[in-house]
């Protein structure tokens, strides 16, 4: 279908490439929701045409965002990104072959960790989960507070909130046991270059740590993500249903909450209903 | 062997090994194929019914297939024996597609239809399955150049199928056969006469 | 103490982990940021491997490059089984290059699909996949015929070489390059049989989780 008929996913702002990389790369062109986009590298900026058509263009969170519609607000923002005792990086942009739907999906699920992290973000012999109840905030925000799942490493539960501002966007509060309060972030933006394929950029804000090396943490995460890769290019079909195609069960209480959001957005594109 | 049967190899017996998962296609479905410790080889379609990853991306355990995403186990009838994320509960209103299949002459047939029938007098030597990047139709037009053979052209899609044979003829070689086939695949994909 | 040049993603350094692990040697990491960074090109590097390749080992003060290279550096100077590459056997050492090589074209085939395909790497994706199944094929014909005469392994014998070892990781991760694996069975059946190889541990891309323990037959 045409994502224009889409109003909620039209009207979105979207990540198209982090600016380094975009500048290192020299990269001209991108794809969004089955458009050419050219880009052109400005010495202190870059932007975004569509068939000749501007296209309104801001940086935050470490990329380059754009719509090709009339979004009602600003891209969304994360104001501890820009705190300066966090180290923040873009840990990759990475084309998938399925509907960007399914990595929000995948994101806020927490039941897969112990079969497709094993040892890293869960394990079989803690599969007790918490789950809450997501709940859509004035501004039409999906929030899930505080999903429990084990974490090997620290040999407890560790807490996560996802925040879906967009249906192709989730960002991760990971809360952190030493400072209560503050949190770990990691944002997961999909460029869908089509209904049933996306570009991941994937974002990192942590707080500062003596023991943190950027090497290692870029190079952790991308392991984490190919890790899902395994299963997200696997999905057969590559779109998210939306109706009772896949069976849930009461676990799925966040994916169940993304889908229903979804539908209540009246979203098409990259989903079959 | 008539076209329009619906009943069609999808794998040699010999090779569904235990504790494996097997991938084939028919007519454009994907499937799994698997051996439990019962002995049975059961084929699926090779789609979880919890989010629809495919099935032969996970694990055969001997006595039930486990997806990779959640780790759902699945008995030998399809039926969901466990979701370990509720307490390794079973959910047997929850099942995955299976397809009618039977072993019959060393192969494992299957059909998407309600019954399988293997056909009768297909035996003897099996020869190596090979994969051909080409629609059936075309690969069964050249099949009257084997009179010595048993051949099958199983529909995987559109655009590519696999052949199946096999042969009584007691001087059967393997591999002199299997480049005549090879040879065959060749000149079909190609678009060669 | 050997240092690896490497990078979590590269199944050419896959490669080089597996045997030293499986040699019991101890090494040190040197992570290079290969994407986005694309540090493998930086001048830095290529002073180490002008070639700009992952991986890169230095052992001893000695630097070798090459995949297929370090697995022969490394099975030769510290296998004590004699195993994974038997210098005792000359008729196959000869056949073992011959799957090395072979090795080096799914390098070139099913690794630039991947890179092109996760990475953006500007090539011709479907020449590589082209070139991808005209190996996958030659592989799968050569391992069903192997399984009849009752082989496990690439090259005769009962115990993998470093030939296996060569031409594992890019095959089990060739889908992610859009090469679809259904029509080679035989391949399959040889990926299960090395993953179940005692020790073994898969990088992220492979199955996660160890393979059922092959039942008694």
């Amino acid at each position: 279908m045409d994502a224009k008929e889409d109003p909620a996913v039209w009207n979105a702002w979207y990540a198209i490439g982090a600016p380094q990389d975009i500048r290192r790369q020299n990269r001209r062109q991108t794809r969004l929701l089955d458009r050419t986009i050219d880009l052109t590298i400005h010495r202190t900026w870059i932007s975004a045409e569509c068939d000749g058509r501007p296209l309104p263009v801001t940086e935050r969170l470490g990329y380059v965002w754009t719509t090709l519609g009339r979004p009602e607000n600003p891209p969304q923002q994360l104001l501890e990104y820009y705190e300066v005792d966090r180290v923040v990086m873009n840990i990759w942009s990475t084309p998938l072959k399925c509907s960007g739907l399914r990595i929000v999906d995948n994101v806020i699920d927490n039941a897969h960790f112990p079969f497709v992290h094993p040892g890293i973000l869960g394990d079989r012999e803690h599969l007790d989960l918490v789950t809450s109840r997501p709940e859509v905030d004035a501004d039409g925000t999906l929030w899930s507070r505080s999903q429990k799942a084990w974490l090997p490493i620290t040999q407890a539960a560790q807490d996560y909130t996802y925040r879906i501002q967009d249906p192709f966007s989730v960002i991760l509060y990971i809360h952190n046991e030493g400072e209560p309060r503050r949190y770990n972030f990691l944002g997961i933006f999909a460029q869908p270059t089509s209904e049933e394929s996306f570009i991941a950029h994937k974002m990192l804000a942590w707080v500062h740590e003596d023991w943190m090396e950027p090497n290692q943490l870029r190079s952790d995460q991308q392991w984490i993500s190919v890790q899902d890769k395994y299963v997200l290019e696997r999905h057969n079909p590559k779109k998210l249903p939306l109706n009772d195609l896949e069976h849930s069960v009461s676990i799925d209480v966040a994916s169940k909450a993304y889908r229903q959001w979804l539908l209540d957005l009246d979203v098409r594109y990259g989903a079959i209903r | 062997m008539t076209a329009d049967t619906q009943t069609y190899p999808v794998a040699l017996e010999r090779d569904i090994r235990p504790l494996s998962l097997v991938r084939s296609r028919l007519e454009g479905m994907d499937l799994v194929i698997w051996r439990s410790t019962s002995g049975a080889i059961h084929v699926w379609e090779d789609c979880c019914p919890h989010r629809s990853v495919r099935l032969s991306a996970g694990r055969n355990l001997g006595d039930c297939l486990e997806g990779i995403y959640h780790g759902w186990r699945f008995d030998e009838d399809g039926k969901v024996a466990s979701v370990p994320a509720e307490g390794g509960e079973a959910r047997p209103s929850i099942r995955v597609r299976v397809l009618a299949s039977e072993v019959r002459h060393g192969v494992v047939w299957a059909s998407t239809g309600k019954k399988v029938a293997a056909p009768d007098g297909f035996g003897g030597n099996l020869c190596r399955p090979i994969h051909v990047s080409a629609p059936a139709e075309r690969v069964r037009i050249r099949f009257g150049d084997f009179p010595d053979l048993q051949l099958i052209a199983t529909p995987w899609g559109h655009d590519e199928c696999f052949i199946y044979g096999a042969s009584g003829n007691t001087a059967f070689d393997a591999r002199s056969t299997n480049a005549r086939l090879t040879d065959l695949v060749r000149r079909v994909e190609a678009g060669r006469p | 103490m050997i240092k690896l040049y490497d990078y979590a993603l590269s199944g050419n350094c896959f490669k080089v982990h597996l045997l030293l692990r499986w040699l019991g040697l101890e090494y040190e990491r040197e992570l290079v940021d290969f994407y986005p960074g694309f540090e493998h090109r930086s001048e830095a590097f290529l002073r180490i491997n002008p070639l700009g390749q992952l991986p890169v080992i230095e052992d001893d003060g000695e630097i070798i490059r090459d995949a297929q290279a370090i697995l022969v550096h490394l099975a030769a100077n510290y296998d004590k089984t004699g195993k994974w590459y038997p210098l005792d056997d000359r008729s196959l050492l000869g056949r073992i290059q011959q799957w090395l090589a072979f090795a080096d074209g799914l390098t070139g085939t099913i690794s630039a699909a991947r890179l092109h395909d996760a990475m953006f790497f500007d090539l011709d994706v479907d020449k590589a996949r082209a070139g991808a199944v005209r190996l996958l094929r030659v592989l799968d014909e050569h391992l069903w015929f192997a399984e009849q005469d009752g082989q496990d392994w690439i090259c005769t014998g009962s115990a993998p070489t470093i030939a296996d070892i060569a031409c594992f990781p890019y095959v089990a991760l060739a889908e992610e390059g859009g090469v679809d694996m259904a029509p080679y069975p035989a391949i399959q059946r040889w990926v299960d049989r090395f993953m179940r190889l005692d020790g073994f541990q898969p990088m992220a891309g492979m199955m996660p989780l160890e393979m059922p323990a092959e039942a008694a037959e």
